[in-house]
């Protein structure tokens, strides 16, 4: 057999793998992502501790992995006050097998003292919601940087 | 067949495959994505253009490459330029048009409240496109190579047999 001949079927394999390792991370990432954005994966809920007065922010998120490979995926809550100075911050990564789900959640406390005082006003500021997905041995990825001014 | 049916089958084969059927997928995608990706620093028509012109420059390379022979310098010219250009090709799809990017892809969107901001990082796949290619432009070396040494026996067979 020709030399050219056996290049050309070692590159025709190292193409077909790629376009392969291609289809399967992107399966990966958008199943991850359209799981995460339902309503059942992620959800938000902020309340007022009585007992300290403190504001307590809480992410609970149940994400699957639908894809072919492992991933990756960070998730990172922040809070901001009007001044856009950073209140609160977390912010946690779990690896997710093929069709692996797991539960995990974040809290964000911000404390009394950085309230607010003067009820008669409206509490502003922004959030800020990061979701990191790598797959591939974190070799292509997808960040999402989502920021709510004035929530 | 004839070398140049052949050929002129390759690059119509070519244009339909990686310029027509490309351009008409980005066509069906529905309206309200295509909307709300034009609120990204994306370009739907600059990215379809640009589909349908590298896609004829391949398919005119794809002519020459399959119209000249393999042991000529033309062949091993068009068969070079087109892997280039097939590079580019992967450069402007991993891009979304844009070929600067380099396969790290930045859209943003503003909403009333806010802005969503998206990071796409296909490098790898840059890489293995580039290691692809290289590996496709020594296999024609190769060819060529193989093809210019047959063209000499063969004229030297020519020659024993005349004398």
């Amino acid at each position: 057999m020709k030399a050219s001949r056996i290049f050309w079927v070692g590159t025709i394999i190292f193409q077909v793998a790629s376009v392969a390792l291609f289809a399967l991370s992107l399966h990966s990432i958008i199943s991850t992502l359209t799981g995460i954005q339902s309503e059942e994966a992620i959800r938000i809920s902020a309340e007022m501790e009585e007992s300290t007065g403190d504001f307590k922010f809480l992410l609970e998120a149940n994400p699957k992995n639908q894809g072919f490979l492992g991933i990756h995926l960070l998730l990172d809550i922040a809070i901001y006050d009007a001044q856009n100075n950073l209140l609160s911050r977390n912010s946690t990564s779990v690896y997710l097998d093929p069709g692996k789900s797991q539960h995990f959640s974040l809290t964000l406390i911000i404390p009394k003292e950085d309230l607010l005082q003067d009820s008669q006003q409206e509490m502003r500021g922004s959030f800020e919601l990061t979701f990191d997905i790598k797959t591939l041995g974190d070799l292509v990825g997808f960040r999402n940087n989502m920021r709510i001014m004035e929530a | 067949m004839n070398s140049k049916i052949k050929a002129l089958i390759s690059a119509l084969a070519t244009f339909l495959s990686f310029a027509v059927i490309p351009y008409v997928i980005i066509m069906l995608i529905p309206r309200e994505i295509v909307a709300y990706l034009s609120k990204t620093n994306m370009d739907f028509i600059v990215f379809q253009n640009e589909i349908i012109l590298i896609g004829a420059i391949l398919s005119v390379l794809s002519f020459f490459k399959n119209f000249f022979d393999e042991a000529s310098i033309g062949y091993l010219a068009a068969s070079t330029s087109s892997n280039a250009a097939w590079l580019i090709y992967i450069f402007i799809f991993l891009g979304l048009g844009n070929l600067q990017r380099l396969g790290m892809l930045d859209l943003s969107i503003e909403f009333e409240n806010g802005v969503n901001m998206a990071t796409i990082d296909f490098r790898f796949f840059i890489y293995l496109s580039i290691i692809s290619i290289v590996l496709k432009i020594i296999h024609t070396v190769l060819k060529f190579r193989e093809a210019v040494i047959e063209k000499e026996k063969l004229s030297l067979t020519g020659q024993a047999a005349s004398l």
